[in-house]
Order: C-alpha cells, then sequence, then structure tokens
C-alpha cells in the first residue's frame, strides 16, 4: 500500500522524464521539420519559433506606437501561441491516458503523479511565458512613453496572460468537452507559429511600404472588435498603470488555474486507476460503403476517397494549409492596414494586395497537388492505379477546389464584402480567384500530378518539389492578369473582357490536360 | 561549414539528454536574446527614423495650385477633387515657405473635417518634422475645433517629444474653454 503521499524520489525520476519526453515531443516536428533523434531537441526549435515572432512583433512596433497598443499587440501574440503550444502538446503536458500502461503497476502515488505532471505543466508554461516576455519587456521599457514601471507591469501581465491561456486550455479538454475538436485543430494548430512568422515578417514589410501609415492608424483606433478580446484590459492596466484591473485579473486567473487543478486531480487519479479516456476515437476509415462508393460514377468516388483523405490525413492538411498562408496573410493584413482597396471604385497602389490576393491563391495550387501525393497510407494507392488518369485528376481537382480553394474564396469574399460594402464587387474578384484556381489546377494536372495521388511516402523536403516551376508559371500567368486588371483601372467593361479571357484559357488548359492523358 | 565530428555530436547529445545540459541550452538561448532586446533597445531613434508620411516631391504645377487657393472661395475650396487637397495638403507638409502660409485658414474654412482627417493621420503616422507641420497648421489655422479634434484623436498615437507635447498642449489650453478643461 503506498498511501496518497509524495515520493520525493519518484517525484524527481517522474518530472525528469516527463521534461525529457516533453522536448523530444514530435507534435510540431511537422512545423519545425526535426526529428527525435537530432542533437537539439523539437521543443527548442519551438522556443526559438515564438522568440522570432516576439522579436518580428516587437521590433515591428517599437518607436511607432503608443505603448498600449505596444503591450496589446505582445499580449496578444502570447495568448495565441501560448494557446496553440498548450493544444498541441496537451497529452504529454497535462494528461496521458497511455501514463497508466507505462506507471500503472509502479508504486507510485496519486500525489507523486499529480505533483510531477504538475510541475511539468509549470514548467512548460515557465519557458512560454519567458519566450514570450523578453522582446516585449524590454523594447516596451524603452519606449518614449515606457519605462521600468511599465515593464514591471507588462511582465506581470504577461505572466497571467500564460497561466490564465493554460488554464482555459485544460478546462476546455476537462471541463466543456471541448478534447475532440481541440485534438482535430492540433495539427494546423502546430503551423501556428510559422504562420505567426510569415505574418509579422510580410506585415513588416507591407507597413515599411505603406506611406498611409495604416499600421499607425490601427494602433491609434483600434477595431471595435478587440474589445473582446481578455488582453485589451490588461494593455489598459499595463499603460495606465491600472493596478485595481491587475489584481482583478489576477484574481480571475488564479480560480481558473484552481479549477483547471481540481480538474486534472480528479482526471489524473482516472488516469493512474486506468479508467480515464481522452483521446479521440481512431479516424474512420477511408472506404466509404459500397453503395456510396458507387453513385455518380469513377469522378466522384476519387473525390470522395480525396476528400476523406485531407479530412482524416491530419499530417496533410499540415503541410497543405500553410501553402495559403501567404495568401490569407496578404488578405487579413490588407484588410487590417487599410490598404484592401476595390478595384472596380479605385484605382493606385492601393488595389495592389487586393489583385495579389487571388494570385497569390492560385499559385498555392500545384503546391497543393504536390502534398496530395504524398500518404502515410501510400500502400493502398495501388488501387488508383486501376482507375482511368483523368478521372483521378477531375477527381482530385474538384476536391482540391472544394477542400482547399473555396474556404479562400469565401473568406476573401466575406472580408472584401465587408469592406467594400458592395458584394457584387466581392463577388467579382473571388470569381476572379476561382478561374484562376481553375487554370492552375489544370496546369498542375499536367506537370505535377505525374503519379496517382496518396502514392508516395512522406519525404522530408518534398512539400514543393517539381510544383515550384508550376507555382512559378502560375503566379507570371495570375501576375500578368492581375497587371491587365490593374491597368483596367475601374472600368467594368475591360474587367468583363478580362473575364472572358480567363474563361477561354481555361477551357483552353482543359482541353490540353484531356490530350495530355 | 565543416560538419560536427561524430564524438562532438554524441557530447552533444548526451549533454542535452539531461536537465542540466537543457536548462544551459535553454538558458544561454534567452540570455542571448536578452542582449538583442537590450541591444535594439539602445536604437530607438534608428527605428524611429522609419515614421514617415511618404508623399511626393511638390510640383511646379502644385505650387501654382497653391498659390490659385488664395484667389478660391471656401465653396470652390471644397469642391476641389480629393486628389488635389491630397497634392495640397503634401505641399503644405513638405514645405514652411510663405507659398503655403495661406493653405491651414482656406482649408478649416472649407472643410474642417476633411482636413482633420489628414491632420489626424500625419499626427499618427507622420515623422517629427511632420507632426510640428500639423502643430503649425493648427496654430495658423485658428480653428479651435479642428485643435480639439486633432489632441483628442492623438491620445492613442505614439508620444510626441517634450518640445512638440509641450506646444499641442498650450494650442489645446488655448482652443478649450477654460470650463471644459
Amino acid at each position: 500500500m503506498i498511501g496518497d503521499r509524495l515520493q520525493p524520489r519518484a517525484f524527481t525520476a517522474l518530472l525528469i522524464a516527463l521534461l525529457r519526453m516533453d522536448v523530444r515531443n514530435l507534435a510540431y516536428a511537422g512545423a519545425t521539420g526535426v526529428k527525435a533523434g537530432e542533437v537539439l531537441p523539437p521543443l527548442y526549435w519551438v522556443v526559438g519559433q515564438i522568440l522570432t515572432t516576439s522579436l518580428l512583433v516587437s521590433l515591428m512596433l517599437f518607436g511607432r506606437v503608443s505603448a498600449w497598443f505596444f503591450a496589446f499587440a505582445g499580449l496578444s501574440t502570447a495568448m495565441l501561441v501560448v494557446f496553440s503550444a498548450v493544444v498541441v502538446e496537451f497529452n504529454e503536458l497535462a494528461l496521458n491516458p497511455g501514463d497508466s500502461d507505462v506507471i500503472g503497476h509502479r508504486p507510485v502515488s496519486g500525489a507523486t503523479y499529480a505533483a510531477a505532471r504538475l510541475a511539468n505543466l509549470g514548467v512548460y508554461v515557465g519557458v512560454m511565458f519567458i519566450a514570450t516576455s523578453i522582446f516585449p519587456t524590454v523594447l516596451g521599457a524603452a519606449l518614449l512613453d515606457g519605462g521600468a514601471a511599465l515593464a514591471a507591469r507588462y511582465l506581470f501581465a504577461s505572466l497571467l496572460v500564460n497561466v490564465g491561456t493554460a488554464a482555459v486550455v485544460v478546462l476546455l479538454y476537462t471541463l466543456l468537452g471541448a478534447g475532440r475538436v481541440l485534438d482535430r485543430a492540433r495539427a494546423l494548430l502546430a503551423w501556428i507559429q510559422i504562420l505567426s512568422i510569415l505574418a509579422a515578417f510580410y506585415g513588416a514589410q507591407l507597413m515599411l511600404r505603406d506611406g498611409d501609415g495604416g499600421v499607425e492608424m490601427f494602433a491609434a483606433a483600434p477595431p471595435d472588435w478587440t474589445r473582446w478580446l481578455p488582453t485589451r484590459p490588461l494593455a489598459d492596466a499595463v499603460a495606465g498603470g491600472g493596478l485595481v484591473t491587475l489584481a482583478a485579473a489576477s484574481a480571475v486567473v488564479a480560480t481558473m488555474t484552481l479549477l483547471a487543478g481540481f480538474r486534472l486531480r480528479a482526471a489524473w487519479s482516472g488516469v493512474l486507476r486506468g479508467e480515464h479516456r481522452l483521446v479521440a476515437d481512431p479516424a474512420p476509415a477511408v472506404a466509404p460503403d459500397a453503395k456510396k462508393a458507387r453513385r455518380g460514377g469513377v469522378d466522384a468516388a476519387v473525390y470522395r476517397l480525396t476528400r476523406k483523405m485531407i479530412a482524416r490525413d491530419a499530417q496533410l492538411a499540415a503541410r497543405s494549409w500553410p501553402a495559403l498562408g501567404v495568401a490569407a496573410a496578404t488578405l487579413l493584413l490588407g484588410a487590417a492596414t487599410d490598404q484592401l482597396a476595390d478595384p472596380l471604385a479605385e484605382s493606385g497602389a492601393r488595389i495592389g494586395l487586393t489583385l495579389a490576393f487571388p494570385v497569390l491563391v492560385a499559385a498555392a495550387v500545384p503546391i497543393l497537388y504536390q502534398n496530395l501525393v504524398f500518404s502515410r497510407d501510400h500502400e493502398a494507392a495501388w488501387v488508383l492505379l486501376h482507375v482511368p488518369p483523368r478521372a483521378v485528376a477531375r477527381g482530385v481537382r474538384k476536391a482540391t477546389l472544394l477542400s482547399f480553394v473555396l474556404p479562400c474564396a469565401v473568406l476573401g469574399f466575406g472580408v472584401m464584402a465587408w469592406q467594400w460594402r458592395s458584394p457584387g464587387h466581392a463577388a467579382a474578384v473571388s470569381a476572379m480567384l476561382w478561374l484562376l484556381a481553375e487554370a492552375a489546377a489544370r496546369l498542375s494536372e499536367i506537370y505535377v500530378l505525374v503519379v496517382p495521388p496518396f502514392s508516395r511516402p512522406p519525404a522530408r523536403g518534398a512539400s514543393t518539389g517539381r510544383a515550384s516551376l508550376t507555382s512559378a508559371a502560375v503566379t507570371a500567368g495570375g501576375g500578368g492578369v492581375a497587371a491587365m486588371a490593374y491597368a483596367a483601372g475601374r472600368a467594368p467593361v475591360w474587367f468583363v473582357a478580362l473575364f472572358g479571357g480567363l474563361l477561354a484559357a481555361v477551357w483552353w488548359l482543359d482541353r490540353w490536360a484531356e490530350r495530355h492523358g | 561549414m565543416a560538419e560536427p565530428t561524430v564524438s562532438l555530436r554524441a557530447e552533444l547529445r548526451r549533454r542535452l539528454a539531461e536537465p542540466r545540459g537543457l536548462l544551459q541550452l535553454f538558458g544561454a538561448t534567452f540570455g542571448v536574446a536578452l542582449v538583442i532586446a537590450g541591444a535594439a533597445a539602445t536604437q530607438r531613434p534608428f527605428f524611429e527614423r522609419y515614421v514617415v508620411e511618404k508623399h511626393p516631391a511638390t510640383t511646379a504645377a502644385t505650387r501654382d495650385l497653391a498659390a490659385r487657393v488664395k484667389e478660391l472661395s471656401a465653396d470652390e475650396l471644397r469642391g476641389r477633387s480629393e486628389a488635389e487637397w491630397t497634392e495640397l495638403y503634401h505641399a503644405y507638409l513638405a514645405s514652411s515657405g510663405e507659398e503655403v502660409e495661406h493653405l491651414p485658414r482656406a482649408f478649416a474654412a472649407a472643410d474642417s473635417e476633411r482636413i482633420a482627417r489628414r491632420l489626424i493621420r500625419t499626427w499618427h503616422a507622420g515623422s517629427d518634422a511632420q507632426r510640428q507641420r500639423v502643430l503649425a497648421f493648427l496654430e495658423s489655422a485658428r480653428e479651435p475645433d479642428l485643435s480639439v479634434a486633432v489632441e483628442a484623436a492623438s491620445r492613442r498615437s505614439r508620444p510626441a517629444s517634450q518640445e512638440l507635447s509641450r506646444r499641442f498642449q498650450d494650442l489645446h489650453d488655448a482652443s478649450t474653454p477654460l470650463g471644459d478643461r
């Protein structure tokens, strides 16, 4: 009988083992490109990415905005990256039902296990806290309206954000039953850091080229939706010396942390007894039922198979979505910095990003095709060798456009319609995006999809491969179309002619792809 | 660059498998980050140099247009295109000569809301020199509502130098009735 008291030696051994598993955890392998056996552990690169994001955001805003917005941006970035990091590594950090198989039969008390797990989570959140706080704290202190007191308040607010965000994730898993949803999003969340770096890098370049001060205007008068972010009152307290707000926030975070601790304690007891099961059920089988498979012919069957593979293979989705990251960043940064003007109502430099968005989405299509070639279930791809290649190409095209391009077109339409208050004009740009993507898909069928989809094992460094040249060709062609739209300058008749030309190009490429076989 | 030898790699791996080695690795990384942050923090003037509202150089045509503004009524100036307002405003920002000194009063009389939006943008996104021109504009325009509007919008902007802040405060005090202060 080991009772429920803390065992110091077992605690130390268990904590060291858990920390080793944290730093060698492969949850971020896809986003960092490292393997468990490499000299520098995967977690090190995650911390490096967080530091890079924090550095870029801080340098971008240093000397350009008020201390209030500087604090708001730093705290919001910290909240985003810590949320994604804790979700991605939740099983390793906080609650791993597999632990019962490893230590369930050993003489480890519940208190020891709980203390080791809690300390492990604490160390991880501590590392995240340091990584997200160094740059904004030091640079914030050097702002004209900064100073040592502001830096101290920022550091405290950052601690609240880090601990509070981790507590929220724990509560989402253990109290609100959101584990299944978060598990599905895990592979995509692993790319948050990379996307943040891209957004900050491209955002900084756009900001330097923007002569109208879009970022400064945004910083001085942020839109109303930012009032809903918990980091906004914290930034008010950091910049305005609101100690009452900080004290109230501390009480809220302490309550959430205590509640999360109680929920985890209950879950850990369950794990040791082998009762707790949190991981999602295995992914559904790929094969649709026979009746469904016959519906709609071979094209439709390939389409359904491809959609199913995209939905169930989180690695495939995680490899593919970043290809659209630059396009999404361009759209959102353009909207945020007032550089996403309506090409049917304005002319000049402010329509540049609007026209770049469809081209960037189309340029990602060959990369998406390249990623579809690889699958961890590649050995089952023999079935596609017995299907006419054109049927495969049509099914894959439909699945790619509907799974990846349609969400971009809808997002673009929504953002542009909201910005311009003109759904018709937004629909015209989204239609241009769709036609460019259709053309890019047909070109990719000829030059990228030269082997059946899902027929190769995932290989490091192969995410672009032969797609690069096709993507460059699409960028050049799409750039030409965008240049013509730019030159058309508010003249609807030219846009109609442009759509006619695009439709003709898609028809011609379709004929070419059909002949190519 | 030469690859590390097998023994060095093995030694590194062995060290990084221990808590002490990991602590040293992360500690050194955070130390380097702290040094970079400290170095950047001393270079604020370098970063501030890139905060500037960009505009094209003033052309002879714009100078002619600025001269003709004297002969225009407020309604006629209000009816001028956005592009012409932009050119004239940029000409004012770029020059402190006599040829543009009449523009603030003319703009304020023609459309004070429209010119307030431009002044606020320059206050947020302009360099120190451009901010000085904004203050000069407000001083010349002698339009209390304009000064109050720009001052109100500037509260969440990056702070100005002490001298600019003092001038702005004086202007605000002069524009605001005693009871509202």
